[in-house]
Order: structure tokens, then sequence, then C-alpha cells
């Protein structure tokens, strides 16, 4: 019997981010227009594993998922050690545009959740022009916080532990378990203090509500999304926030919460494959690809 | 309704029993909650996997922290399939329907496995 190997590639890259040398992890199926994938603060790519192997985005779409430096596979810069990891707006926008740059991706589409669903808007404030659509999971130019972060790293708090029972509220009821399962687990396996240092920018330096102003969806159409079952941003937040840009498409998803790629992709493909044949053109019905196939 | 929320209080200890899964993970936690809906509370003592519900009421009846609903907030917590606003107890103290107060430390220590002893009841919903 041959191995059962997923048809997803993971490899590292080399490039520099900020004009340091990283080895960033990157996974990738599929062919097409690119569609680079942001995961929430504390995880890792791991959380795109269905969309990576859900052969009808697959047959249009390049999905490519990196773990942000410090996360997953890949590494914390040099010198690491030494220092205090905390993600500021500036460093997250530049590590999306090193990391395009690096893959020679020609105007992807941006898929983010969570902080990856707030930094696409200041993407399309700043650098529209850079892609083809962008797509805000649990996204919100700003929440209230609802806990504080210094729970995240302390030495009598066990930091894998917290951190996944903080989000673990933020799943869904209803979804498969083994999925409810796996999110946490990447959430128990991130490094100490990770989690806290992206929050820097979700609750100190990534206050959009001014920066959202800026954005013009004609030049590059922008999707939010929220889960009814995310308490920290919630429904309402992602809606104050699409209503304050002209031609945001917002899109409440039922029976999902903050992690939807992750909890139960099933449910979140229902929202999003509308969104990604907006942006590819429809799917070809099978009687029309064989006419085309004809003639 | 309180009288349905604090009996449901009381059966926590049995339920966990119930849950050697969840009894295990909770082998180190060492925790007093004062649960209190509307004006009416117990206090549980979660220690090496067990629980015990203790009296709230007389002189020097201590607890590292408090969660503090109306009955109704804990009924909608114990449904099948609680509501957006119902179905996390920090998501509960987000939306206004409970106030968690005291020493965090042991809570956060022991968060997950408090959670789930607390969701225990909505397996009967």
């Amino acid at each position: 019997m041959s191995p059962r190997f997923d048809p997803v590639t993971g490899r590292y890259l080399r490039l520099d981010i900020g004009g340091r040398p990283h080895r960033l992890y990157v996974e990738e199926a599929g062919q097409g227009i690119p569609l680079l994938c942001l995961h929430t603060a504390g995880a890792d790519g791991r959380q795109y594993r269905d969309l990576l192997l859900d052969e009808a985005v697959t047959a249009r779409f390049r999905v490519i998922a990196f773990d942000m430096p410090w996360h997953g596979k890949s590494s914390p810069p040099d010198g690491w050690q030494d220092e205090e990891y905390r993600l500021s707006t500036e460093a997250y926008v530049g590590m999306i545009l090193d990391v395009c740059a690096a893959l020679e991706l020609d105007r992807p589409v941006v898929l983010g959740c969570s902080i990856g669903g707030r930094i696409v808007l200041q993407l399309a404030a700043d650098h529209p022009e850079r892609f083809r659509g962008l797509i805000g999971a649990q996204g919100a130019a700003w929440q209230d916080p609802w806990y504080d972060t210094d729970w995240l790293h302390r030495p009598d708090v066990h930091g894998g532990e917290v951190c996944a029972a903080l989000i673990s509220g933020l799943i869904a009821p209803g979804g498969p378990p083994a999925d409810r399962h796996e999110t946490l687990w990447h959430y128990m396996q991130g490094g100490p203090g990770v989690f806290k240092g992206d929050l820097w920018f979700y609750r100190v330096d990534g206050d959009l509500r001014d920066t959202i102003a800026r954005i013009d969806t004609a030049c590059c159409p922008l999707w939010l999304m929220a889960g009814e079952y995310d308490f920290s941003c919630r429904p309402e937040d992602m809606i104050a926030t699409a209503d304050a840009i002209p031609g945001c498409q917002a899109v409440v998803m039922e029976r999902l919460g903050h992690f939807p790629m992750s909890e139960n992709y099933g449910q979140f493909a229902r929202s999003l494959t509308p969104i990604l044949e907006e942006i590819s053109g429809p799917v070809p019905r099978a009687q029309d690809a064989r006419v085309s196939h004809e003639t | 309704m309180a009288d349905q929320i604090i009996a449901s209080f009381m059966r926590l200890p049995a339920l966990l029993i119930g849950h050697p899964e969840i009894a295990r993970r909770a082998d180190r936690a060492s925790i007093v909650l004062l649960l209190e809906a509307g004006s009416r509370g117990v206090r549980l003592q979660i220690e090496k996997g067990r629980a015990e519900v203790l009296t709230a009421e007389g002189p020097m009846r201590g607890w590292d922290i408090a969660l503090r609903a109306a009955p109704e907030a804990w009924a909608d917590h114990w449904q099948a399939v609680p509501a957006p606003d119902a179905f996390d107890i920090l998501g509960m103290v987000r939306y206004g329907r409970m106030r968690i107060e005291g020493n965090f430390a042991p809570l956060m220590r022991h968060l997950q496995v408090v959670k789930d002893i607390l969701a225990l009841p909505r397996e009967a919903a």
C-alpha cells in the first residue's frame, strides 16, 4: 500500500523580514489565484488544514498558509532570547508584504482571521493595489478587551493551558469535536509569551478606527466575516466596521465562533465559497465545462 | 428558578464523579468557588479531582473567586446548545450576564477544568 499523503506541500522559506533573516514554514496546495492565509494570534498555519484540502478551492486558487515568525514551525529570529516579542501594526504589514514578495505572488487574495482579519484593514487602507481581494474573518477595526493579557505569560500559570482555556469558549458549540480540540491544541503549543505578543497588535498598537476612513473598496474589494459565537470580535463589532467602509461586504456566520476555518471548515465554506467565486468568477457547471472542452 | 439552580450546583460533585476524564484534569486543582444565582449561593470546593459543596452562609466562609449571575443566566448556560451570550462564562461576562470577582490566579491556573465542571448540568438538558 502506498503512503497516504495529503496533497499539501510544506517547505521552509528563507527571506528577510524587517531586515532580519528568517526561516518561515509555508504550506501550499492548488493552482491559480494566490490565496494567502493569515492565522490567528497565538496559533499557526495548521488552522487552514481543511481549506488546503478543499479541492473546490484548490482547483482555482493556490492556497498558501505560513506560520508567522515565532509560531508553529517558523523559527524566531536570531537573538530572540534577548528580546520580548511584540507584534506591531507596521511589522505585521511589513511581514505580509515581505512574504508576498519572497513568494513572487501577483496580486494575491489575503484571507486573515482575528489579528489577520484586522490587518487586512490596514492592507486595504495602504496597499490596495497590491491585492486582488481582502477577506477579514473575525475582523473589526477595534473591539474592547475582555481579559488581561498578563495572564498569558507568567510563571505561576501554565501558558499553553491558559491560552487554550481562554479561547475555548470562542469556539461555537456543535462543531466537530476533533476540530475543536485540534484548534485548542495549537494554542497549547504556542511559545511562551507569543500569544501575548501578538495581542499587543490587537490590544495596543492596532486600533484601526481612524485608518478605515482611508479604505476605498473600488481599488480592492473587501469582505468582513464574523461567527455568531465569537464574543471577542462579536458580529456587532464586525458590522460596525463594515458599516463605516463604503462597499465593504459583511457576512455573519451561524454556528461558528472565532476560528471558523479551523473549528468547522464545512460550515465556514458555506460563507467563504461565494466570496471566492465572486473573486475568481463562478465555477463552470459540469456540462459547460464539457462543451468548452469540446469546442 | 433559583431553587433549581441551587439544586444543580448541589449535583455538581456527583456529576464530576461520572466524568473521570474531567476529574483527572482536576487532579492538581485547588480552588473554592462562590457560585451565586441571584441572592443565593453555595461554595464549591474543587480539590484533588473531587468537588464538594459547602455552605456560603455564616462567618468566615472563605472563597477564592465568585461567579455571580441571575438564575436565568445559569439556566441559559446549561441549555443543550446555549445561545452565544450564555455558552462560556467569560463570554457571559462580556455580554453582561455574569460577574467574576476575587482572586483570579487559581481560576486561571485551572480555567478549563472549572469551565468544564460548571458546564456539567448541560448534559441533562
